[in-house]
């Protein structure tokens, strides 16, 4: 080349800047060419369906009680005190509930006044009129109550929950059927009356049973906790509830015909834990002092009707989430994909390595962002083949081990909350990975970068059983690793009660609500740290 | 292309590294950069090329700051730590992601390794590789992208003969293709040879700008060493003048600032006897030496004052 050569390519222009995927692509070749980073990325997913598999085979369904199903299969419980008489046909049932008593006892040593207030805002007791397809536990429903401090509700089929006016008793309710079609109405008179909501129960037979029900579950609180373990108060209530005049147009067949308010109106328990004969009585899961003792019989004076009913109509959750449990081995992969990204970048800074890489590139900001998107992408790659490949392999090992519908559903990768499990857990991945990589930009320092992530990952597990629950519940919900709530797959249901033991994975209701706290920590981060390249010397 | 340099000023804490820094680098020709340990070469090039922000002045490379290059590696080829590369990559991957990020395309990696000799170990990975291997990889990784501009700090540090002879070859020939070639050292011997023009600076002031040819003369000025059994009276009787007779050696008395026939006149009338008087001509690394004097930053025990003996 002689010197009139060289001097021709100066005058070429200075070219575009290499397309963002160039940058990407570079940064790949330099992650992928280094023998122990990807040894380590290898190993995480080995981790993580390792510890999976080995978590499904030494876990065992706790006792199954009574696997009564709703119409729609899931796990539900149906106990309460009802008085009824056939509708045939199209009808409309009316009645005004006088007054609810909410009846229970709480021993000094949990806490008495304050903790029977915790007990008065937790429960749903129910008390109201409602539709049914005959008296067996499970059979279709729809009913109009009332409840301490959650107003009306207009409830069918367990799962369904619709909330009305926020009255309580003394007022009047009001259940009418067309077809499948059931609307319910509250009323302060009886004279002008407020929709509460309309449900579809589809497969109602032309002849249900209607009439007022009153049902009062047993509250569970979190009494007291001592290091590492957790007691749970049991709190069995009676609600006692004064319906008037519950009226049925039309009236239907006559009872014995003595003209009584009574006449024709039959009084029973429905019971879950009665038709289950076979099964021999075992511990509720959440009381574990056995089913409550029947209520005293329906009571009738002149047109008032007092019922004391006890248990619950509602969906039942198991205490293991089957998806997330085996998905635990996301905590062990981080270990390794939080080693590399941290490395990725601190390795640069040891070496003097970054010198080269902004010569190369020196749009900082780029770099650093192609850099987090390569191990990011990375991280979710690893996680998501791994979680799709762990849960395939424990989901026979489950079954084998007794985690059987109606209890533990039947699942498959594409059912939503599945899914969401899936892919969420891969985002988590992808979203830890950057924050290392980020704090690894900002800190320079390998060593005390992984110690920092790893500890403020795994250090709040720890300490949460040691704190008091709510210290140990805000602990949980402000570090990264509230991210793997987006693994939560049993559904919540907002009228059913729910206690939050935080090491147990309760963190947040919300799945996406923790994933949020892990982005932050990514977003936040990675904005220090595209400030800090841009701003430092390299 | 040109790199230029104006007013630079660069601190880091209290420590000024370069201090009103102006030269310019001109195609064509092999300027080196020279000056003791800690002079401000290093923090000089790497504001150049954008890595360090300078307090005050410009550093332009064809007129433009490095970091507006859209593709720097195709402008500016720089070689600044030989050893700034992860041990666990081979060296062909090394070079693979440096092409990549600049679209260069993929054949040109194995040009280079060619050129740097480096084709029969490419794919070994760089933590086995020799210092002289790794300059060998550090200056292919500079000529990548072909570019007009080159920057080597310390390219000789630590090669063989071989490797020194390589890397002199190159230089030559990457001036004579028309590039601005920038090279540093803190050995003056080093650069004899190679460097056509010479950046000479201390403490992060310049303290020459001047071909090789220039300085010898310069610093070698009116001295005259005398031979002489009589040092002492030597001394005193061109001392008397008030001018600087330093004892060179065990026979030499050097003085500077007097014509040879003024100091065969001075000791004759002192009766100081003497074998014999020459004009004294230095050394580049002498004048080097001379020069950078008050700027050798680690005193005298450092590798600038024992080069200089």
């Amino acid at each position: 080349m002689t010197a009139t050569a060289h001097r021709a390519a100066d005058t070429l222009p200075d070219v575009d800047r290499p397309s963002f995927a160039r940058l990407m692509l570079s940064e790949w070749t330099k992650l992928r060419t280094v023998r122990r980073w990807t040894v380590a990325l290898l190993a995480a997913p080995v981790l993580i369906i390792l510890v999976g598999v080995l978590t499904a085979s030494s876990s065992q369904p706790g006792a199954l009680d009574s696997p009564l199903v709703g119409p729609d299969g899931t796990w539900v419980q149906d106990r309460f005190h009802f008085v009824h008489r056939p509708l045939t046909g199209d009808g409309t049932v009316t009645t005004r509930i006088a007054s609810t008593t909410l009846e229970f006892s709480v021993p000094p040593e949990d806490g008495g006044d304050a903790r029977a207030r915790d007990v008065e805002r937790t429960v749903w007791s129910k008390a109201g009129l409602m539709i049914k397809d005959g008296l067996r536990p499970g059979a279709r429903y729809a009913a109009v109550m009332v409840t301490p401090g959650r107003g009306v509700r207009l409830q069918s089929n367990f799962t369904t929950d619709i909330a009305g006016p926020a009255a309580g008793a003394p007022t009047w309710l009001r259940l009418t059927r067309a077809g499948s079609t059931i609307s319910a109405f509250q009323s302060a008179d009886g004279l002008s009356w407020d929709p509460v909501g309309t449900v579809t129960v589809p497969g109602l037979p032309q002849t249900v049973e209607v009439g007022p029900f009153v049902t009062s579950p047993t509250a569970t609180l979190l009494a007291q906790r001592q290091f590492g373990s957790i007691r749970l108060g049991q709190y069995p209530t009676t609600t006692r509830a004064v319906f008037e005049r519950p009226t049925l147009e039309p009236a239907g067949a006559p009872g014995t015909g003595s003209g009584e308010p009574s006449d024709g109106w039959q009084d029973d328990e429905v019971d879950d834990s009665a038709v289950q004969a076979g099964t021999p009585p075992a511990p509720d899961r959440a009381g574990g002092k056995g089913p409550q003792a029947a209520p005293p019989p329906a009571v009738w004076a002149g047109d008032r009707l007092t019922l004391v009913g006890v248990g619950d109509i509602a969906p039942r959750t198991p205490g293991e989430d089957v998806i997330k449990q085996n998905l635990t081995g996301g905590y062990a992969g981080l270990m390794a994909i939080v080693a590399v990204a941290v490395l990725f970048v601190t390795a640069e800074y040891r070496r003097g390595m970054l010198r080269t890489t902004f010569a190369a590139s020196p749009g900082r900001r780029r770099v650093l962002a192609a850099k987090a998107l390569v191990v990011g992408a990375v991280a979710f790659v690893i996680g998501f083949t791994a979680s799709v490949a762990v849960l395939l392999i424990t989901q026979p090992i489950m079954r084998d081990n007794g985690f059987l519908p109606p209890v533990y559903p039947d699942w498959s990768l594409t059912d939503p909350t599945v899914s969401r499990a899936i892919v969420g857990t891969a985002a988590v991945l992808a979203a830890i990975a950057v924050f290392s990589l980020a704090l690894g930009t900002v800190l320079r320092r390998a060593a005390g970068t992984v110690a920092a992530v790893i500890v403020l990952i795994v250090l709040p597990q720890l300490l949460a059983s040691g704190l008091p629950p709510v210290a140990g519940q805000w602990l949980m919900r402000l570090t990264p690793a509230a991210g793997f709530t987006i693994q939560q797959t049993i559904p919540r249901y907002d009228h059913v009660p729910r206690i939050c033991v935080p090491e147990n994975g309760c963190v947040y209701d919300q799945p996406w609500a923790g994933f949020a706290v892990i982005c932050a920590y990514a977003l936040v981060t990675m904005a220090v740290a595209l400030w800090a390249v841009q701003r430092r010397d390299a | 292309m040109t790199i230029e340099v104006r007013g630079l000023r660069k601190r880091y804490g209290s420590k000024v590294a370069v201090d009103d820094l102006s030269f310019t680098v001109e195609p064509g020709m092999v300027t080196g950069f020279v000056g003791p340990n800690g002079a401000g070469k290093s923090t000089t090039m790497r504001i150049v090329l954008g890595l360090d922000a300078a307090d005050a002045g410009t550093a332009l490379v064809g007129g433009r700051p490095y970091r507006t290059l859209a593709r720097p590696l195709r402008t500016v080829g720089a070689l600044l730590d030989a050893s700034a590369v992860h041990p666990g990559r081979s060296a062909r991957n090394h070079l693979l992601w440096l092409a990549q990020s600049n679209a260069i395309p993929r054949r040109r990696v194995d040009e280079v390794l060619d050129l740097a000799g480096l084709t029969t170990v490419a794919k070994r990975t760089v933590g086995g590789f020799s210092l002289g291997m790794r300059q060998r990889l550090g200056i292919a990784a500079a000529l990548l992208g072909d570019p007009a501009v080159i920057i080597f700090d310390e390219p000789l540090n630590g090669l063989d003969i071989e490797g020194i002879q390589w890397i002199r070859g190159l230089l030559r020939s990457l001036a004579d293709d028309g590039r601005a070639v920038l090279i540093s050292s803190h050995l003056m011997s080093e650069l004899e040879d190679s460097a056509d023009h010479l950046l000479v600076i201390g403490r992060g002031r310049l303290l020459a700008d001047t071909t090789v040819r220039e300085l010898v003369t310069t610093a070698s000025g009116d001295r005259v060493a005398v031979r002489t059994g009589m040092r002492t009276e030597a001394m005193t009787a061109l001392a008397d003048t008030g001018a600087l007779a330093t004892i060179t050696d065990g026979e030499t008395v050097t003085v500077a600032g007097l014509s040879i026939e003024r100091v065969v006149e001075l000791l004759t009338r002192r009766g100081v006897t003497f074998t014999g008087v020459s004009a004294h001509r230095a050394s580049l690394e002498e004048a080097y030496m001379e020069l950078t004097r008050d700027a050798v930053e680690f005193g005298t025990a450092g590798r600038g004052g024992r080069a200089a003996r």
